[in-house]
C-alpha cells in the first residue's frame, strides 16, 4: 500500500522526528510504501509533494496540532492518530489504520 | 463533547506551539542586558529608562523583549483561532488577545475569545450560503466581520469585567502558592514528578501546559522548576552512560551522546529509549530524580523574576541562576546512580516487544473538503 503522512507536535523538536522516523521504519518492515512528513520548528521537512500525495491510498497525521497543507490530501481517506502512540507501537499503528482502510 | 474537547485540546497545543518561539526570543532579549549589567554590577536597568550612555542603550533593549512578552496573549489567542477557522479567524483572535491583555482578562480571557473568533469563522463557513457572485467577499469582509464582532460583543462588552475579577482572583492565588515557602515546594516537587514521569506524555504535557498558561499570566517561578526538570532525564542518562559504561550496550552509550544535547537544550524526549528498557522501575526512578532535582533548585531559592528560557542555559535568565544549575546537576546523578544500580542496559529496545494492544489505539477518519 502507498502511505504518506504528517507527524506534528507542539514544540516540534523531538516528537515530531521520533513518530515520522518510527512510521517509516515500520511501514518499510510491514511491506508498505511510505513517506513521512515532519512539521515541526523547522516547518515542513520531507514534504509530500501533490504527486505523492495523489498516488497515496492512505494518508497518516500523527498529531493534534493544526496541520498545513491538508488541502493535498482532499478525497483522500486521511486517519488521525495520537503522536505518543506511533513512537511507541508503530506497526500497531499502521496495521490497524492499513485494515481500517481496507475495510470501507 | 469528548470529541470537542480533543479537538480543543489540538488547538490549545497549536496556539502555544506558535507562542513558545515569541516568549523565547523575546526573554532571551530581556535577559542578556540585564546578565550585562549585573556583570557591571547593576542589578536593575529600571533607573536608566531616561538618559544617554550604554546602560541606557541596555535598558532600550530589554525594553524591546518586553514589548515582545506583551505580545504573549495576542500570538497565542491569533494562532488558535487560526487553528481553529483559518485566514479569516486570525485577525479577530489577535484582537481578541491584545483585548484580553488591556482588559486583565489575561490569558482565560485569550483563550475564550480565540475559541469565539475560531468557531464563529467556522459556523459562518458552513451556514453562510451566498450567490455565486458574492462568494469571494466572505473570507475578506464578511468572517472577518463577524468574527470581530462577536468578540467585540462578547468580549468587549459582556465578559470584560468578570473575566477580570476571575483571572484576577487565580492570579493572585497562584502566585501567593509560587512565592510562599512550603506550598512553594510542593509546587517543585510536584512539577519535577510530572515532568519527569511520561517524558513528553500526557503527564508531562500537562505540567508544561500549565506553566505555559502562568507563563502568559506573568507568574514565572512554575516555569522555573519546569525547566529544571526538563533538562533532567536527558541529562541524567547521558551522565549514566558515561559514568557506568559497562552498564550500557553499544548502541546505547551512542545514543548516550545525544543526551547530551538533548539535556542541555531541554528535550525530555531523550531519556524515552533509556527508560523502555525497564519503565516499570526506571519511570519511578525518573520522577523521583525530577523531584529531587527542583526541590533543590527551589530550596537553594532560583526564582523567576523574567520569563524563564528552558534549557540548561535557560539560568542565565534566573535569579540565582547557580540553583538552577545545581538542582539540574543533583536530579540528574540521582537518576543516573539509581537506574545503572538497578537496571542493566545492556539490551536493545528495539527487541522489546511492547506491548500495546491494537484495539486501545484511537483512529479517526477526518473529511478534507
Amino acid at each position: 500500500m502507498k502511505i504518506v503522512g504528517i507527524s506534528a507536535c507542539p514544540a516540534g523538536l523531538a516528537h515530531t522526528p521520533m513518530a515520522a522516523k518510527a512510521l517509516e521504519k515500520a511501514g518499510m518492515a510491514l511491506g508498505h510504501d511510505i513517506k513521512m512528513e515532519q512539521q515541526g520548528s523547522m516547518g515542513q521537512i520531507n514534504a509530500i509533494t501533490e504527486k505523492e500525495a495523489k498516488e497515496a491510498d492512505l494518508v497518516i497525521i500523527a498529531s493534534d496540532q493544526k496541520i498545513t497543507g491538508m488541502e493535498r490530501f482532499a478525497g483522500k481517506k486521511v486517519i488521525r492518530v495520537d503522536i505518543n502512540i506511533c513512537i511507541k507501537a508503530p506497526e500497531a499503528v499502521i496495521k490497524k489504520c492499513v485494515d481500517a482502510v481496507s475495510k470501507e | 463533547m469528548k470529541q470537542f474537547l480533543k479537538e480543543a485540546k489540538g488547538h490549545l497545543m497549536t496556539g502555544i506551539g506558535y507562542m513558545l518561539p515569541l516568549i523565547i526570543g523575546a526573554s532571551l532579549v530581556v535577559a542578556i542586558p540585564k546578565i550585562i549589567a549585573l556583570c557591571m554590577g547593576i542589578s536593575s536597568l529600571d533607573p536608566y529608562a531616561d538618559g544617554t550612555g550604554f546602560l541606557h542603550i541596555l535598558k532600550m533593549i530589554e525594553n524591546v523583549g518586553w514589548t515582545g512578552i506583551g505580545l504573549i496573549n495576542t500570538v497565542l489567542a491569533g494562532f488558535i483561532a487560526y487553528s481553529i477557522a483559518d485566514k479569516p479567524a486570525i485577525g479577530a483572535g489577535f484582537i481578541g488577545g491584545a483585548l484580553a491583555s488591556s482588559t486583565q482578562a489575561g490569558f482565560l480571557g485569550a483563550v475564550i475569545a480565540a475559541f469565539i473568533a475560531g468557531y464563529t469563522v467556522k459556523w459562518g463557513k458552513e451556514h453562510i450560503h451566498l450567490p455565486e457572485s458574492m462568494r469571494n467577499v466572505m473570507p475578506l469582509v464578511i468572517l472577518p466581520f463577524l468574527a470581530t464582532g462577536s468578540v467585540a460583543i462578547i468580549m468587549g462588552a459582556i465578559l470584560a469585567d468578570p473575566l477580570a475579577a476571575i483571572n484576577g482572583a487565580l492570579v493572585n492565588w497562584l502566585r501567593d502558592m509560587s512565592t510562599s515557602g512550603t506550598s512553594q515546594l510542593v509546587m517543585a516537587i510536584l512539577l519535577g514528578a510530572m515532568i519527569a514521569s511520561d517524558m513528553g506524555g500526557p503527564i508531562n504535557k500537562s505540567a508544561w501546559m500549565a506553566g505555559n498558561v502562568l507563563l502568559a499570566e506573568g507568574v514565572f517561578q512554575a516555569n522555573v522548576f519546569i525547566n529544571c526538570a526538563i533538562c533532567i532525564p536527558p541529562l541524567a542518562y547521558a551522565i549514566a552512560t558515561v559514568m557506568r559504561k559497562k552498564r550500557f550496550s553499544a548502541a546505547f552509550r551512542e545514543t548516550g551522546k545525544g543526551n547530551w544535547v538533548m539535556g542541555f537544550i531541554g528535550i525530555t524526549e531523550g531519556a524515552i529509549p533509556f527508560t523502555l528498557v525497564k519503565p516499570q522501575i526506571l519511570i519511578p526512578v525518573n520522577m523521583f530524580g525530577g523531584a529531587v532535582g527542583t526541590a533543590i533548585c527551589c530550596l537553594l531559592g532560583a526564582k523567576g523574576d523574567i520569563p524563564p528560557v528552558g534549557g540548561i542555559y535557560g539560568f542565565v535568565s534566573i535569579t540565582n541562576g547557580w540553583a538552577y544549575l545545581v538542582g539540574i546537576l543533583a536530579g540528574a546523578l540521582v537518576i543516573a546512580v539509581l537506574s545503572t544500580a538497578l537496571v542493566d542496559f545492556n539490551q536493545d529496545t528495539s527487541t522489546v516487544v511492547q506491548d500495546v494492544n491494537v484495539d486501545e489505539i484511537e483512529i479517526s477518519f477526518e473529511d478534507i473538503s
